[in-house]
């Protein structure tokens, strides 16, 4: 394993057990974060983005089968397995190596303890640190992530803080322990404009200050092409485009791709987008070969019977694609 | 799209002013919220109006009062003609059906346990029309571009667009003439997203209705809007037309706010 890659993901299928069959929710995915970097994984909802950053934390539920091998380097540099781990084991894990946030921030925080002692049964339950200094730590770790009001912060209960600052406090959190990689699941979503780019700012200016690696999961492909390095493109449980953000906003060769930042490109400059035609594949219907044939320009008979092969464009941009688009 | 603006308004806000009792500490003391304050708006026949402003601004309480949700502390709502806040019981129930939310969790706004052509009937059934409920149906699904095929379908076998669709046909059935849509594309990806503007945009040609667009996404409301109020802290700061806005905010907030949605840096 590369010294640079800090989590390495190798052949990942996630399967759903069902009553009579199993439904594939992920398929080989490949894919390594380097140490430093924010990844951003851009795809609609329910392709698998979420249940994929659930399964490096083994948050998954019984009925969800993980197959495949992740490795992952820990602050102290050993370097470890993830899926030989055992729940105590992954417990030990959340947190102290892999930091994260939520979506629905609100409902990850217990509504009747004031965001004080939430912080502080956190950071007290690491016994490295002195009773004394837990203050300090706190103060610190508030001032960090842009919450400079802080004895409100800590004597509010969390419904009583604004939905940029709530965002910002489960921040806080989850880098209480000083984690190595913090996984971000649709973090600013729910944010207006301004609430949300000052998020996302945020996120890349204590990523430099740590030298965090992010992963960055988020449906809106702006937010993607402007903060992060590299970009995984999801659709239909498949990774069909990956590679360094540059290269994927100049020369996007999936059509899937194409299409999304076309949409993006022309609500940006005003005109009306020309949306992808067809609907997203589910899970109860899947599609053989290509999920994205039935909506593809290029797609031919070939891309119906099998999944496009890995194709590498350059040293750090590969797609699945029999017929990628051209550059014009 | 081009609104005569000395034809009479269809919605007509005045003075709305909308506040929440905070129940806990009523009985230390009288602590109120106030959402929104002295707001005054028109939407006329034809048009999208386009409430935007921050998460917690008051743009749901306007939206909610305008739908007979929550009793406005002041202020008068004037739809059609008529006072919603005055009107009887029953004559409010004649109402209602004019006026359709299309709400933003798509997810949880179809009932689970119901097939989609319970979902969609269910509106007709209430108004007791059972003769062309059917045909209803079907036209329904047409203006929406969705396959009579999914009728039989429970939500969580379509996809987010289709959903999506449904609610939308849903709120159409009653033939409303106002549609209030509460960031009707905010929760999923640009892919659905660019087809829902579509097709609110041919919609709003070809069955002549009119939107309360209420969104913090102002490259959605550039497309669709005709007209713009940007709020902050319960409070319209700055009103105009989706061009005159754009080229001349008046107010630094609203210009942080085009910074922020057009161009993310």
């Amino acid at each position: 394993m590369n010294l640079m890659h800090i989590l390495t993901l190798n052949k990942i299928n996630i399967k759903i057990r069902q009553l009579h069959k199993n439904a594939a929710v992920l398929k080989n995915i490949c894919f390594s974060l380097e140490k430093g970097e924010i990844l951003a994984i851009v795809g609609e909802s329910g392709s698998g983005k979420s249940t994929l950053c659930k399964s490096i934390l083994g948050l998954l539920p019984e009925n969800f089968q993980t197959d495949g091998e992740m490795s992952f380097s820990t602050k102290a540099g050993a370097s470890i397995r993830i899926t030989e781990f055992d729940q105590r084991s992954l417990i030990n894990l959340r947190g102290n190596e892999i930091g994260f946030v939520f979506q629905d921030t609100i409902s990850c925080l217990n509504p009747i303890l004031r965001c004080g002692n939430q912080l502080v049964d956190l950071i007290g339950a690491n016994s490295a640190i002195e009773k004394n200094n837990e203050k300090d730590r706190v103060y610190e770790l508030l001032h960090q992530v842009g919450l400079n009001d802080t004895n409100r912060i800590l004597s509010s209960y969390p419904h009583q803080l604004s939905g940029g600052m709530v965002q910002r406090f489960a921040l806080a959190l989850a880098l209480a322990k000083e984690p190595g990689i913090l996984i971000a699941d649709e973090p600013a979503a729910s944010l207006d404009p301004i609430s949300k780019n000052q998020y996302l700012k945020l996120l890349k200016q204590i990523k430099g200050d740590r030298g965090l690696s992010i992963i960055l999961i988020t449906h809106n492909v702006n937010d993607a092409l402007s903060f992060a390095e590299s970009i995984i493109v999801v659709y239909g449980g498949r990774i069909v485009e990956q590679g360094k953000t540059e290269a994927l906003k100049t020369a996007p060769a999936h059509p899937y791709t194409k299409g999304l930042l076309d949409i993006a490109s022309s609500m940006n400059n005003n005109t009306m987008p020309h949306p992808i035609p067809g609907d997203s594949p589910s899970l109860n219907r899947p599609v053989s070969g290509c999920p994205f044939h039935p909506r593809c320009f290029n797609a031919q008979e070939i891309c119906k019977a099998d999944f496009p092969r890995l194709t590498k464009l350059s040293a750090n941009h590969s797609i699945f694609c029999n017929f990628p688009v051209r550059k014009t | 799209m081009s609104i005569n603006s000395d034809s009479k308004p269809l919605l007509k806000v005045d003075n709305l002013s909308v506040i929440y009792h905070n129940q806990a500490l009523t009985l230390i003391r009288n602590q109120v919220v106030k959402a929104v304050k002295n707001v005054s708006f028109t939407v006329f026949p034809g048009e999208c109006y386009a409430i935007v402003g921050e998460s917690g601004g008051g743009k749901t309480s306007i939206a909610h009062s305008i739908l007979g949700f929550i009793k406005p502390s002041d202020g008068t709502i004037i739809f059609d003609d008529c006072d919603i806040w005055q009107l009887s019981k029953n004559k409010l129930r004649q109402l209602r059906p004019l006026i359709q939310p299309v709400f933003q969790d798509y997810n949880n706004a179809l009932n689970p346990l119901m097939r989609i052509r319970e979902i969609l009937s269910e509106p007709l059934l209430i108004k007791g029309i059972r003769s062309d409920a059917n045909a209803q149906l079907q036209k329904s699904l047409e203006i929406v571009g969705l396959n009579p095929e999914i009728l039989t379908r429970y939500p969580n076998q379509l996809s987010g667009g289709q959903k999506q669709r449904v609610v939308l046909a849903r709120a159409l059935i009653m033939k409303p003439k106002l549609l209030i849509l509460d960031e009707p594309v905010s929760s999923q990806d640009i892919s659905i997203g660019a087809q829902i503007i579509n097709l609110l945009r041919h919609l709003q040609v070809t069955v002549g209705l009119s939107y309360l667009l209420i969104s913090h996404n102002l490259s959605v409301v550039r497309l669709l809007a005709d007209r713009i109020a940007i709020m902050q802290n319960g409070v319209i700061i700055e009103q105009n037309t989706v061009k005159q806005l754009f080229e001349n905010p008046a107010k630094p907030y609203t210009k942080n706010l085009i910074k922020a949605s057009i161009a993310p840096d």
